[in-house]
């Protein structure tokens, strides 16, 4: 369900998608939900907000089962997930305008706790802490969650209020994979989704995150022993998407490519440095834990490999290397039910839709050219260090 | 000759066949896939550091070998494994655990070249003492990665409370300081012992021709003079080494691990002791527990808190894990839960659903190449039977799961804790 950005109901929202996986009428507690789950061959349901291209948010509301056929009682799986997951989207545990306050509590309790526990990751910490940086007075500036101190202000009626508009204005897309024709499933949506009152329905729009005029420098510490180094650059004009996936793929995305080669494996830097694309900002991240004497080093070098394929492009054998990788990954997507499920997620927003087939083709198509250009167009935007206090202040020789 | 093993249960087969040289293969052909995935796995992992072969004297090898031989094996006096799988589009990489090193790829096309690529590089190492000092920093960094990771320390935290001798208790990777100690001597040691073809299986799940798979075995795996090579013994004490392991670092909320010490066993009773201990957690502690429901609703616990069985060759832990801001009060719960229930045995109507789930969530394994290969992996790993797992999940019966119940020392477990500052 996709819905525009709003900053006042961060918090709010993440909250509602938090009870809507806790319980519903039918199963008003998450010990009874839990049961009928563990009943249906230990299916899976899950809620999960995230930040959606540049103009909003999703709140997925999703499941994993059984297919039929392994069914040992001859259960009609498929239905009785599909009407599951209706009953928690529409029947929530709730009255009066608010979601039940028991259920509420514990599930705005785990929504704070999680939001705390970033810290328990030094990646995660790393990157909401860039975050703020990056993407200064911008959505993705704070976590699509929001932060504790919304998190604690968040009453049962206003996440209730939230989830209203979601249902209201989002724009829902069902998308199922597996071994099914999923005629139940489309049966069982068409039936309980046909009297839900629509208003004026979201639409995604790709809005780029906009380029520093001078790259920003930001130190952070906490006790640690190993440094994270995090380069983000920026495109914000053009963005060539398959050609920017092979440039990635090249600079730190794939066993072979420049960073881990020259960075790690020739210089022996840092333990990883990899790259990634970041299609609706327009970014390219490049993210790398190193020893805290190295990090100018490293910050030289990654600077050093992305100016070499702005000045002299790519090896054929590079750009075939990233090729082929990419090919095997998206037909391996093929034998993965919840990969083809993403394959199509993450084209919501696009005016036309490519099956994984049609992916592979634009794929092969892009030149070693296209990714010369690709690259000219990003700049440095900021670089993040995260380390421990007073380590490292000085340079390796 | 090839072996047909059935499981009526799934309603797969799979393949076993021995190579002249001693390599065990395993082949899972998966109809309407288009991904195939191979994993050659040696029996030899971090635990694995003092061994004889062939009755002679036993070799001390420093903590973190295995580990480090892993990522040296890639590199040839030519051109490396990575690159090589680059050229084919081939996902390939290797992975160290306690009690085994693996070495794998994943590809949707050129499987027979992929093949070819892995039994080779795995089969001709290529160490120098250029290129293993050159591993040292790189190692180094990963090392201190996992140091700063408050999940993989409780973790590790908890094998040294819980172990007093059994290597399982030093961390994989070894410390700083004990791969300084290792040379291109140490591991061609170490790779003559235990890279030994008869303590190797392949297994491959997915898309392929299994006729192919034996022609390229038999052009391919070398013979080698068998060795026995067997681990030092040790003597392990029943009782925990330590009852509480208290570490501080950045955490948002103390997280815990607890986890019982259980004598170690092997084959189908190590597999019997995985099923059972998952069942009887998940119907104690599990999310459908009225356990789970009310530590979650008094705030002791919250939706991370989970259970499971860690296993391998040499140690079998049922666990429980979270985060709280009262881990010692979780313990005592938990144990009084376990006293409660043997004292009063769970109804047979909460036995029968978790053993619904636990049915249903292994016949989800055998929805992709890469769990069914990974689930051919660990059967061979105890020595049991490729569909041990999921015909001894289906076949569960309540009074068994009761033996087990009854056969849990709670007094015999380590809490392992991080907390903040």
């Amino acid at each position: 369900m996709y819905t525009d950005f709003d900053d006042a109901s961060r918090s709010e929202l993440a909250a509602a998608a938090y009870v809507l996986a806790e319980s519903c009428k039918k199963f008003p507690t998450y010990s009874a939900l839990s049961k009928q789950l563990a009943y249906l061959y230990d299916a899976t349901l899950t809620s999960y907000i995230d930040y959606a291209w540049s103009s909003g948010r999703t709140v997925s509301l999703s499941s994993n089962f059984l297919d039929n056929s392994y069914a040992l009682g001859g259960e009609n799986l498929e239905a009785e997930i599909c009407d599951l997951l209706c009953e928690c989207l529409l029947e929530p545990n709730a009255d009066n305008g608010a979601f039940d306050e028991s259920s509420f509590n514990i599930a705005r309790a785990e929504l704070i706790d999680d939001i705390d526990s970033v810290i328990n990751d030094k990646s995660r910490y790393a990157a909401k802490q860039s975050s703020k940086t990056i993407y200064a007075g911008e959505p993705w500036e704070t976590p699509p969650v929001g932060t504790h101190e919304l998190a604690e202000k968040v009453t049962p009626k206003a996440a209730y209020n939230a989830y209203g508009k979601l249902l209201e204005n989002a724009r829902i897309s069902i998308l199922c994979s597996g071994a099914s024709d999923f005629a139940e499933a489309e049966k069982v949506f068409t039936e309980r989704l046909a009297g839900l009152e629509r208003g004026k329905v979201c639409m995604p729009r790709f809005i780029p995150s906009k380029l520093k005029a001078e790259p920003a420098v930001v130190e952070d510490a906490i006790p640690m022993e190993q440094a994270i180094l995090m380069m983000y650059f920026k495109s914000p004009k053009v963005y060539d998407r398959y050609a920017v996936f092979l440039m990635s793929m090249i600079l730190g995305g794939m066993a072979t490519s420049r960073f881990f080669t020259n960075i790690r494996e020739k210089q022996s830097l840092c333990y990883y440095c990899s790259s990634s694309p970041n299609r609706a900002a327009h970014g390219l991240c490049v993210n790398s834990g190193v020893d805290p004497r190295n990090i100018e080093r490293t910050k030289q070098a990654v600077l050093e490999e992305l100016r070499d394929i702005q000045e002299n492009g790519v090896t054929d054998e590079e750009l075939q290397n990233a090729k082929l990788n990419m090919l095997n990954i998206y037909s391996a997507t093929k034998d993965n039910p919840s990969a083809v499920v993403n394959h199509y997620y993450r084209q919501i927003a696009d005016e036309k839709t490519l099956t994984i087939e049609e992916t592979c083709e634009k794929i092969k198509a892009v030149t070693a050219g296209q990714i010369r250009d690709a690259a000219r167009e990003f700049k440095l935007d900021t670089v993040y260090t995260l380390r421990a206090p007073g380590d490292g202040e000085e340079d390796a020789e | 000759m090839m072996e047909k093993i059935h499981s009526d249960i799934v309603r797969e087969t799979c393949l076993k066949y021995v190579h002249s040289s001693g390599v065990r293969v395993f082949m899972h052909p998966m109809d309407g896939y288009s991904t195939v995935t191979a994993q050659f796995t040696a029996k030899f992992g971090s635990t694995d550091n003092a061994f004889s072969v062939n009755g002679g004297e036993i070799t001390h090898i420093p903590d973190g070998t295995a580990h480090y031989l892993e990522h040296k094996l890639f590199e040839s006096d030519e051109v490396d494994a990575f690159k090589l799988f680059a050229r084919t589009g081939a996902y390939c990489n290797a992975g160290t655990s306690f009690d085994y090193t693996q070495y794998y790829f994943s590809c949707t096309s050129c499987f027979r070249e992929n093949l070819e690529i892995l039994l080779d590089f795995v089969q001709a190492p290529y160490f120098t003492p250029e290129n293993v000092e050159k591993e040292r920093g790189i190692i180094g960094q990963e090392i201190t990665m996992y140091r700063d990771s408050p999940n993989w320390r409780v973790f590790t935290n908890l094998l040294e409370g819980l172990y007093s001798v059994n290597p399982v208790r030093n961390d994989i990777a070894g410390t700083v300081e004990s791969i300084a100690q290792i040379t291109e001597k140490t591991l061609y040691d170490c790779y003559n012992a235990y890279y030994n073809p008869a303590n190797m299986f392949l297994c491959i799940a997915g898309c392929f021709d299994p006729d192919e798979v034996i022609e390229v075995c038999e052009e391919k795996l070398k013979k080698r003079e068998p060795l026995n090579v067997q681990p030092a013994p040790f003597d392990e004490p029943y009782a925990v080494n330590k009852r509480c392991m208290e570490l501080t670092m950045p955490v948002a909320k103390p997280i815990f691990e607890i986890g019982f010490k259980r004598p170690f066993v092997s084959g189908q009773a190590q597999i019997d002791e995985y099923i059972y201990f998952n069942i009887l957690f998940d119907m104690l502690f599990g999310s459908v527990s009225d356990f789970f429901e009310r530590l979650r609703g008094d705030g002791l616990v919250n939706d991370q808190f989970s259970d499971g069985v860690f296993s391998g060759r040499g140690f079998c832990i049922p666990f429980a894990r979270g985060e709280s801001p009262d881990p010692d009060k979780v313990l005592e719960e938990v144990r009084n839960e376990l006293r409660k229930f043997k004292a009063e045995p769970p109804p047979r109507g909460d036995f029968d659903r978790i053993k619904r789930a636990t049915y249903g969530s292994f016949v989800r394994y055998y929805g992709n190449p890469d769990s069914v290969a990974n689930t051919l992996t660990e059967a061979a790993l105890c020595g049991a039977s490729p569909f041990a797992m999921i015909n001894t999940a289906a076949g569960a019966e309540y009074e068994k799961m009761l033996e087990y119940l009854n056969g849990l020392d709670e007094e015999n477990v380590c809490i392992s804790i991080v907390k903040g500052d």
